[in-house]
């Protein structure tokens, strides 16, 4: 049985006032691989890839999600070593308060390349009588890129967020809508150091 | 925020009698305000996967123990030490607790040419002597403190019957409300 191995992890904090929001976003990568997927240089392949996204009680609930693939040894650290989800989740709460802000100016490293929003038609559609002003507010921002599932072949919208403010301000404006829905790696690409 | 706040009064963890299989299985009670909840019987590692999701449900209190606020890694610890401390549904420390479930099998579904190992089964169950026939389809009833109940049970359990098998009851002895409530888990989380 494969299992995940997590590398190294990085967060980073942005500031709810620079997002006209109330709260301060998270967003929180992982530098992992699957243990049986050997890269050309002899070592676990390994990306980052988002985690968490959201403010911190929502990347606390999704840590809790992920956490539990600890507890069978689905996700380890290096060396095969294991981690119960009582110390995967403080080991995200931990991440949180040190994460450093990015805001206008910041010159640290920050691993956000792309912010993602790609659901089916049918959900879209199911989200715009529940939330019709985030909705309304994607079709402003530009028509949605039309795709289809590979697996299900359903049609999907897509709308690719930059890391510029203003495009990150608008896809957390609509985030909370999707979260619980879609995982933190299928909102947010990242791209980091130490890859294999 | 959930618009209902679940608050768990206690927590227990108690073993099917021994012997009864073949690895450790659990079942993970909660007491609640509104009744005992069974969250699963199954091994550790499988229990804690419903324990995750209701440990994230600390974080903004919408689950809290014992009427206090905690984090979910607290939460998660509070199992871990009442995994610890487990003792067998047989064990006289669990005696103040009374498990049951039932069975409701359609005979015409169990017995079929082509199903030797259901029709074992079901002369399994019938030679338990625990069950009644009720407009054509048997209903059995298990106590879970009887060791072949136990392993009947969680045979049903994990070899894919489960839709046949209601969820296990728990009743507390000095409560006069029988307390037996199984909710959806599903919809308490969404």
């Amino acid at each position: 049985m494969s299992s995940r191995i997590e590398f190294g992890y990085a967060a980073w904090r942005i500031p709810g006032a620079e997002l006209g929001k109330s709260e301060d976003q998270f967003l929180v990568a992982a530098l992992g691989g699957d243990n049986n997927l050997i890269s050309q240089s002899g070592a676990v392949a390994r990306s980052w890839s988002a985690v968490c996204i959201g403010t911190h009680q929502d990347v606390i609930r999704q840590a809790c999600r992920l956490a539990k693939s600890c507890e069978g040894g689905s996700v380890q650290m290096p060396g095969r070593r294991c981690l119960t989800p009582e110390a995967y989740i403080a080991k995200f709460r931990r991440l949180m308060v040190d994460a450093p802000h990015i805001s206008a100016g910041y010159k640290g490293e920050w691993f956000g390349k792309q912010f993602t929003i790609s659901e089916s038609v049918e959900r879209i559609d199911t989200l715009r009588e529940d939330h019709p002003e985030e909705i309304a507010r994607l079709y402003a921002y530009r028509e949605p890129t039309k795709t289809q599932d590979w697996y299900s072949k359903a049609d999907k919208l897509g709308w690719t967020f930059s890391t510029d403010p203003e495009e990150m301000k608008l896809f957390f404006s609509v985030l909370p809508i999707f979260l619980g829905k879609v995982f933190a790696w299928n909102l947010a690409k990242v791209r980091g150091p130490g890859e294999k | 925020m959930r618009t209902t706040q679940i608050r768990e009064l206690w927590q227990r963890v108690v073993t099917l009698p021994a012997g009864t299989t073949y690895c450790d299985v659990y079942l993970a009670i909660s007491g609640r305000e509104d009744g005992i909840l069974v969250l699963g019987i199954d091994q550790q590692y499988s229990l804690f996967y419903t324990l995750c999701d209701l440990a994230a449900l600390c974080e903004g209190a919408d689950l809290v123990l014992n009427g206090k606020q905690i984090k979910p890694e607290q939460y998660l610890r509070a199992w871990r030490q009442e995994f610890k401390a487990a003792r067998p549904i047989t064990d006289s420390g669990n005696s103040d607790l009374v498990f049951s479930a039932t069975l409701i099998a359609d005979p015409q579904k169990l017995i079929g040419a082509d199903n030797r190992w259901r029709l074992e089964q079901l002369e399994r169950l019938r030679s338990l002597h625990a069950y009644v026939e009720r407009e054509g389809m048997l209903e059995f009833t298990f106590d879970l403190a009887n060791p072949a109940h136990s392993k009947m049970l969680y045979e049903y359990r994990t070899l894919h019957h489960i839709e046949e098998v209601s969820p296990v009851r728990v009743t507390k002895a000095d409560q006069s409300i029988a307390l037996a409530a199984q909710p959806d888990l599903w919809e308490l989380l969404a």
